[in-house]
């Protein structure tokens, strides 16, 4: 995230570096173009710095070229996926959901007679992908269990505040200078309380192969809470997995299947793969952990996993919050589990070296 | 008593569309693919793949790479990415030690080695236990290990584990069918009726209502569902390989009941895109229905060892037919159905080895099974292994209903025949054929006459002319026309006939150890249960010809 690029294109979004914006942030380098899901919603991300030093992302949005296009559809999608994610960064400062990378401002530039609008968020060095390259031996477990740690206890202040993230992933998860992990890009996330953006009519929100098994059969839980927070805790899971593992459970899962059960095969009922996905997980998690995880706390590390990806939403979570009535999607229990095992894993690293 | 339960006619007589049992990645019922909504996700996966391709241009690191790869995957589109992208991954890959690959397929080589299945059976236990001791939390291991109980003969042990997956995954369809059809093979339709009948779906789920259905014909009685499956025909929510079973199983229903225009509509149904055992299903109705006529492109589907060995066997192709029954037998290796029919028309010398594989075979599932005894005696004694002939009969003897069965009798009259006893393999083959003739058993008299003149002509060359002419009459007969195997045989007879050169000789009996003495095959011959009408008629018995 931090490698500058050269700019791709010629519209007025891409043309930020030298100016200041909000009179406080100098924009001094390009770092990446996103074109976007549909490549229509263009974005310029640049790293803007601030007099005192402090360094923010700034994303701008190219609407203009939509309006030229004439694809007025697409043009109002973008609009509003925008005007959502401003509003949502917002209200995470209003319910003091400090774990997510803050927004700093957002307005618009006129530049070249065109108005560009854009997104100033905190920066962040280093997101997990890169701090602690999946699958990577040489990292501490004890490190990646206190990142997971962190991401969990994010997920769980955005959950307090009736936020979903729907798009955990190794490079949505921050890590500032202090080592605390945020998570960044909201733009997947929905809300009960805001309006609702048009990606929450999309059955699969967020990077496929990251995915729970029921939105890529399109079998979503009807139920707000079950389908949102229940995606969240299997991306938890996941990249808890995916941090040892170096690969996701999700495509691993769904090539230990019949393939004829596979979701590109079967457009049949979802409660007729679960049981293969069940089974499958049953063997491949410990099987695959074993060896990437410290031997004393693999049966721990493969039951977090297990509960966290249950192929089955109703059973998605802490045994004992599957118990209570209203907080099977709690994570206060896996907090503090992984806050036990990056303690654990300390002493093991300590006491064979 | 009339046909016996175990002889080929009865195998034949009926056949219902009682579920498949296969391993989980070959189970027909699980496939369901609705074209425009599988296309329609596939393109769910386009503009990630796009996004991730232009992630990666900025960033080519392994990781992005890899989810990349990993996205592009998961669609089916990972043979379309650069190789760039690839080599990185690989590196990755490499380093973390673990692949992404496809369950492995059962293969299987068609041949006649059909005498494999236990060894594989018992290793595939060995593993499963091994699996199921680290983790009992898993159905289908549980299904597999109690099919694979099932192939080794392990009946009680194979009901216990069905029970085990059934307890873990509640209302599998796939697993409900797998325990419909373990219930029918240990002779318990009941049980597997009042688990179809709980599922919460059934009047909904065309396959389980087709194996209704078929369990319900099991145990001669009518479905419930008959009018739930009709409906099911006519809703516009099913496609034709969802319906194909059900209609094949409403269609033999119609059959039994004589309408026969219903029935030729509904297999018509069925044949728009049948699976293996609707096929079979299919072919077995269109030989007792001529106005049922499976299209061309029927042939085409896959594993239908069954209907194909029903087909060959009607155009008296015996290779071709042996080959598919050996596929059908790997393919199931638990039921006795291919065994039963492998080991009967392996009738040719070329054969008795196969017939005896097959016989083999299906008695490592049911050791008592009376049936396969005496093919597998049959195929013996042909191959000159009298003793080992003589033993099947005798541990099939020692079954109380087997001395109700005149085929074993006929066997005898083999044993007695080989073992140059003439005058006993004679009485005994009279007194058989008159039983059968008494019970109307046309069929299995002519077969009886047949074997009979082939070991006569082995003996005696002046029975030739007389044996010629028995087999011409045979092949005109109406009861020839139904069972292919007897023209079969009596063709086998005129080839013998006709390559016989050699007269018979005091000597062609030295070598062949009898296995017994003439008094104690005379014993056994008197266990069976002759009425006293058939050996009336046996002691009026001369040339057959009154019987013929």
């Amino acid at each position: 995230m931090c490698a500058a690029v050269t700019s791709s294109g010629n519209g007025a979004a891409e043309k930020l570096v030298g100016l200041t914006l909000l009179d406080k942030w100098k924009v001094n380098q390009r770092v990446r173009h996103d074109d976007g899901m549909s490549g229509s919603s263009r974005a310029a991300c640049y790293r803007a710095v601030s007099s005192s030093g402090e360094s923010a992302f700034v994303k701008a949005f190219d609407f203009r070229r939509q309006e030229l296009s004439g694809d007025t559809d697409s043009l109002e999608r973008m609009v509003r996926e925008y005007n959502f994610e401003r509003n949502v960064h917002y209200y995470c400062i209003e319910q003091g959901v400090s774990r997510v990378t803050r927004i700093y401002g957002a307005d618009k530039v006129l530049i070249d007679g065109e108005a560009v609008h854009f997104l100033i968020c905190e920066w962040a060095n280093k997101c997990l992908r890169e701090h602690q390259p999946p699958g990577n031996g040489e990292i501490l477990p004890s490190e990646r269990f206190a990142a997971l740690k962190d991401t969990a206890a994010a997920l769980a202040q955005l959950h307090q505040a009736k936020v979903a993230h729907q798009d955990l992933k190794p490079s949505n998860a921050m890590c500032s200078d202090t080592g605390l992990v945020k998570l960044t890009d909201l733009g997947s996330s929905s809300c009960e309380i805001i309006n609702a953006p048009p990606h929450d009519l999309d059955c699969l929100v967020g990077q496929p192969n990251y995915a729970p098994y029921e939105l890529l059969y399109e079998y979503p839980p009807t139920n707000w809470r079950r389908r949102r927070f229940g995606c969240d805790l299997f991306l938890l899971g996941n990249l808890c997995f995916t941090s040892f593992v170096g690969g996701s459970l999700s495509l691993l899962a769904l090539h230990a299947i019949p393939i004829q059960l596979r979701h590109t095969k079967f457009s049949g009922d979802y409660a007729e793969v679960m049981p293969h996905l069940i089974e499958a997980h049953e063997l491949i998690i410990p099987n695959i952990l074993r060896g990437k995880v410290p031997e004393p706390l693999l049966d721990e590390v493969a039951q977090i996993v297990t509960s966290l990806c249950h192929p089955d939403p109703l059973r998605r979570g802490h045994s004992k919050n599957l118990q209570s009535l209203n907080n099977q999607f709690g994570l206060e229990r896996f907090i503090t589990k992984f806050n036990l095992l990056t303690h654990k894993a300390k002493l093991l690293h300590r006491v064979s070296h | 008593m009339y046909p016996t339960k175990n002889s080929l006619d009865a195998v034949l007589k009926s056949r219902t569309v009682i579920p498949r049992w296969k391993p989980p990645h070959q189970a027909v019922e699980t496939y369901s693919a609705d074209k425009a909504q599988l296309l329609r996700r596939s393109v769910l996966g386009d503009p990630w793949i796009k996004h991730l391709e232009a992630t990666f241009d900025q960033f080519p690191s392994p990781h992005t790479a890899n989810e990349l790869y990993e996205t592009a995957l998961l669609y089916g589109r990972a043979e379309d990415l650069p190789p760039s992208v690839k080599k990185q991954v690989e590196k990755l890959r490499d380093t973390m030690k673990w692949s992404c690959s496809n369950p492995e397929q059962d293969t299987f080589v068609l041949g006649d080695n059909v005498d494999v299945h236990e060894t594989a059976a018992r290793q595939e236990i060995r593993l499963l236990r091994r699996k199921l001791t680290a983790n009992q939390n898993l159905p289908f291991c549980w299904s597999e290990l109690a099919r694979n109980f099932l192939i080794v003969g392990k009946q009680d042990k194979a009901v216990r584990c069905m029970q085990a997956a059934l307890q873990l995954a509640k209302h599998n369809r796939y697993l409900c069918r797998a325990a419909t059809r373990l219930f029918v093979h240990v002779k318990d339709p009941g049980q597997a009726l009042y688990l179809l009948r709980s599922e919460p779906t059934i009047k909904s789920d065309p396959w389980l209502l087709a194996a209704e259905i078929a369990t319900s014909s099991v145990i001669g009685k009518q479905s419930q569902f008959l009018d739930a499956a009709k409906r099911l025909m006519t809703s516009s929510d099913f496609k034709d390989n969802e319906i194909t079973e059900l209609a094949a199983a409403v269609g033999t229903v119609e059959l039994s009941h004589g309408v026969a225009k219903h029935a030729k509509a509904l297999f018509n149904r069925s044949l728009r895109a049948p699976t293996d055992n609707s096929l079979a299903q299919a072919q077995w109705a269109a030989e007792r229905d001529t106005k049922i006529v499976i299209p061309v492109s029927a042939w085409k589907t896959p594993a239908s060892y069954e209907a194909k060995t029903l087909l060959s066997r009607q155009a008296r192709n015996w290779p071709d037919a042996l080959q598919a029954c050996a596929a059908w037998l790997t393919d199931e290796p638990f039921s006795i159905r291919p065994a039963l029919i492998g080991s009967y028309i392996g009738f040719r010398p070329e054969s008795y080895v196969m017939a005896e594989q097959f016989a083999s075979a299906g008695l490592r599932c049911d050791p008592t099974n009376v049936g396969l005894l005496n093919n597998r005696a049959v195929a013996r004694a042909y191959q000159g292994k009298i003793k080992e002939a003589y033993t099947d009969v005798r541990v099939a003897l020692n079954q109380m209903p087997a001395r109700d069965n005149p085929h074993l009798m006929a066997t005898l009259g083999l044993i007695a025949f080989r073992s140059d006893m003439p005058d006993l393999g004679r009485e005994c083959y009279k007194q058989c054929i008159a039983w059968f003739s008494d019970a109307k058993e046309r069929s299995s008299v002519a077969v009886a006459i047949l074997h009979l003149s082939r070991e006569e002509i082995r003996i005696d060359r002046s029975s030739i002319p007389r044996s010629i002419e028995m087999a011409e009459r045979i092949t005109k007969l109406p009861v020839a026309m139904q069972q292919p195997e007897i023209i079969g045989m009596a063709e086998l007879l005129l080839e013998e006939a006709h390559s016989a050169t050699t007269p018979y000789q005091a000597s062609h009996g030295l070598g062949v150890v009898a296995p017994a003495s003439s008094n104690d095959i005379q014993h056994y011959a008197s266990l069976f249960h002759v009425p006293d009408k058939a050996k009336q008629l046996a002691l009026r018995l001369g040339d057959f010809s009154g019987i013929m």
